[in-house]
């Protein structure tokens, strides 16, 4: 089949498209540019900029040296994003594999209990997540509901120290972002035809083996979008990092925020939201890829 | 005829014994329904079986029960001398064809024949052989690369079929496996389901609400209603001696009309139909009155002969079918007759009409 060059560039109907379309402009795709604009230029002295055309933020992103500033190779902030990539993903990979066993679940249920059980999970985001990170902070704190659960069961005589420890953020994010994991999941595997597992046992395939070769490559897409919608907003947190690991580690997302109000680097904070956003776009790609294998086996 | 019947007539071993097996559901009213009730059956290795009824009449049960995808609440399957009870569906020595297929959309056609191979850890280059040939079988040798949703529907039949036989199991299942496809693919089908168990020689153990399906397929039909098994036997069986009411009825067609005992002696039954006529039939009847069934190619125009019976009725409808003409009645007791008359014969609506038959066409049936 030929491919999007047969398709007209403008189609009836597409003037539905317009609102959307404009409030895409003006809100992602003009701050978009200004942020792409502002890493291109020169530092101002007391924030802001000087328009005055420069690469140097990108080149402290990547680390290459600079020996007007006197500046060796360095790799810090690619390891920053490194570690806080590392950090997102286990808490996607976390995500999976509580939020699996909660989808097929709720995907079992009747219709009623279905959408109870959904409205239950998505119950979270009607806090804010600044309220939601506070109260991991009080669960998880040396005087807070664990340690005084633990001391008070005699587990443990001396408090643990659980907040402010790379555990904790992940813990703290995972709880945040696991709904964006059981939904898409939900949706894939509700759409899963059960008598496909029947046929697989009658063919001679137990339990383990009907997962691996059915159920997971027939809820891949469902997967692929869990895990880049967890590991994205993971990956640019600027709460759980700050809040629940105590600032320890510098992270992607505390990053840019320092560049922004600490250092009144400008460029350099938009280098690193531009780095970002390239990767996650990657992301997106990455899941609209096997979205699109998938589709070819819808029946 | 009876003299003439086909070779499958010989005893074969059985491969699948059902032994009073029951199996009640849940309906989502909360009500129990008693999918089976004490059912026992003998399957025979190496013949074409089928299940026979109408839908809700537990034929369908059975065969999941079989297959293990279903447990009896009371009973055993035994297969091939083997008890099945709490054997899953994968250690099992059956395959399925289901009615909805139930292949892997994302596979290909090969990769769905192959699967229960590789499942089985058979080597590789033995897989691709033994898929080619099932495929061949099928008659689809050169669709191992398709995928399965480019595939209409009665090949994907036939994709559901490879799959199954490749493994050679000791039964394979077919749950309706004609009900998806048109009527000339499922005639196809028929004659291609009947080769293929024949160069085989595996037991073919098939369910269908088609009578004509049943008696043109198998070497064995069980005629289940209700939970129960009504009859089980040969085709010719079926149709010419149905045991019960539900079993004339479901299978052909039949006209069916009380007789009242007159006497009993030694075997043999005196009795006496409505009009009034006598016939001793080779039979014991222990109640008084017992439900006679003639088929409909079995009437004629009420001749000479003095062991006829004969039975008045008002013409219902008549209908020419080309070479016969059929013709629906109420008897005088009014009870409804069917019968098929040589040639063009059109009694009009509401016409009297005389039916006639010989005595021994006439069967007494068991309820």
């Amino acid at each position: 089949m030929s491919k999007s060059d047969s398709i007209p560039f403008w189609r009836p109907g597409m003037a539905k498209m317009l609102p959307g379309f404009f409030i895409f402009l003006t809100l992602f795709v003009v701050p978009a540019l200004i942020v792409l604009a502002y890493s291109l230029m020169t530092r101002g002295d007391y924030g802001g900029v000087i328009w005055q055309f420069d690469i140097d933020a990108y080149a402290r992103v990547f680390g290459f040296p600079n020996e007007a500033e006197m500046r060796g190779w360095d790799f810090i902030y690619l390891g920053i994003f490194a570690k806080s990539a590392g950090i997102a993903l286990i808490t996607a990979l976390l995500a999976l594999l509580t939020g699996y066993p909660v989808a097929w679940y709720i995907a079992r249920q009747n219709d009623k209990k279905k959408f109870v059980l959904l409205f239950l999970v998505t119950l979270p985001f009607f806090a804010n997540a600044l309220v939601r990170v506070y109260a991991w902070m009080l669960i998880l704190r040396t005087d807070g509901l664990i340690n005084n659960l633990f001391m008070s069961l005699g587990l443990i005589t001396q408090p643990l120290t659980l907040l402010y420890t790379p555990g904790a953020v992940v813990v703290a994010m995972l709880y945040q972002y696991l709904p964006f994991m059981v939904l898409p999941l939900f949706a894939s595997i509700e759409k899963l035809d059960v008598r496909l597992i029947e046929a697989s046992q009658d063919l001679g395939a137990g339990a383990w083996r009907t997962f691996q070769k059915v159920i997971l490559p027939l809820t891949k897409p469902g997967i692929a979008a869990g895990m880049v919608l967890v590991f994205v907003p993971s990956f640019g947190n600027f709460l759980a990092p700050t809040l629940i690991g105590g600032g320890k580690d510098l992270q992607v997302g505390p990053l840019m925020a320092q560049a922004f109000v600490a250092a009144r680097d400008w460029p350099f904070g938009s280098a690193v939201a531009m780095v970002l956003s390239t990767l996650v776009l990657l992301c997106l790609l990455f899941m609209a890829r096997i979205e699109r294998s998938a589709q070819g086996a819808q029946p | 005829m009876s003299e003439s019947r086909s070779p499958v007539q010989e005893p074969a071993p059985t491969i699948v014994q059902v032994s009073a097996v029951s199996k009640q559901f849940r309906a989502p009213d909360g009500q129990w329904f008693q999918a089976l009730k004490n059912v026992s059956l003998n399957i025979p290795a190496g013949r074409f079986t089928t299940l026979l009824g109408p839908s809700g009449c537990g034929k369908t049960t059975l065969l999941r029960l079989i297959g293990g995808f279903e447990e009896p609440d009371a009973g055993v399957v035994l297969i091939d001398g083997v008890s099945m009870d709490g054997v899953p569906a994968n250690k099992r020595p059956t395959n399925t064809v289901f009615q909805h297929y139930g292949l892997f959309p994302h596979m290909t056609v090969a990769s769905n024949v192959a699967y229960g191979l590789e499942i089985a850890g058979v080597d590789r280059r033995e897989i691709q052989r033994r898929v080619q040939q099932a495929l061949e079988m099928v008659r689809l040798p050169e669709h191992g690369n398709r995928k399965v949703v480019q595939m209409s529907g009665g090949q994907q039949q036939r994709v559901a079929l490879a799959r199954a036989i490749v493994l050679q199991p000791k039964v394979l299942l077919l749950d309706e496996p004609m009900a998806a496809l048109d009527r000339k693919l499922r005639k196809e089908m028929q004659s291609e389901l009947k080769r293929l168990q024949h160069e085989l020689g595996i037991a073919f153990l098939c369910v269908t609400h088609d009578q004509e399906e049943a008696l043109s397929m198998s070497d064995l039909v069980v005629v289940m209603n209700q939970g129960c098994v009504e009859q089980i036997g040969v085709p010719e069986e079926i149709y010419e001696r149905p045991r019960t009411q539900f079993a004339a009825r479901f299978v052909g067609e039949a006209s069916l009309f009380k007789a009242r005992v007159m006497q009993r002696n030694s075997g043999r039954t005196t009795l006496e139909t409505i009009n009034g006529q006598r016939l001793n039939v080779d039979q014991v009847c222990s109640r008084d009155e017992v439900m006679l069934c003639v088929r409909p190619e079995k009437w004629h125009a009420p001749g000479s002969e003095a062991d006829e019976i004969q039975v008045t009725g008002l013409v219902q409808e008549s209908t020419y079918l080309g070479g016969v003409t059929q013709i629906a009645a109420l008897s005088s007791s009014g009870e409804s007759l069917i019968a098929h008359l040589p040639g063009r014969f059109a009694p009009a609506k509401g016409e009297p009409v005389t039916l006639a038959c010989a005595m021994q066409a006439a069967l007494v049936l068991a309820d």
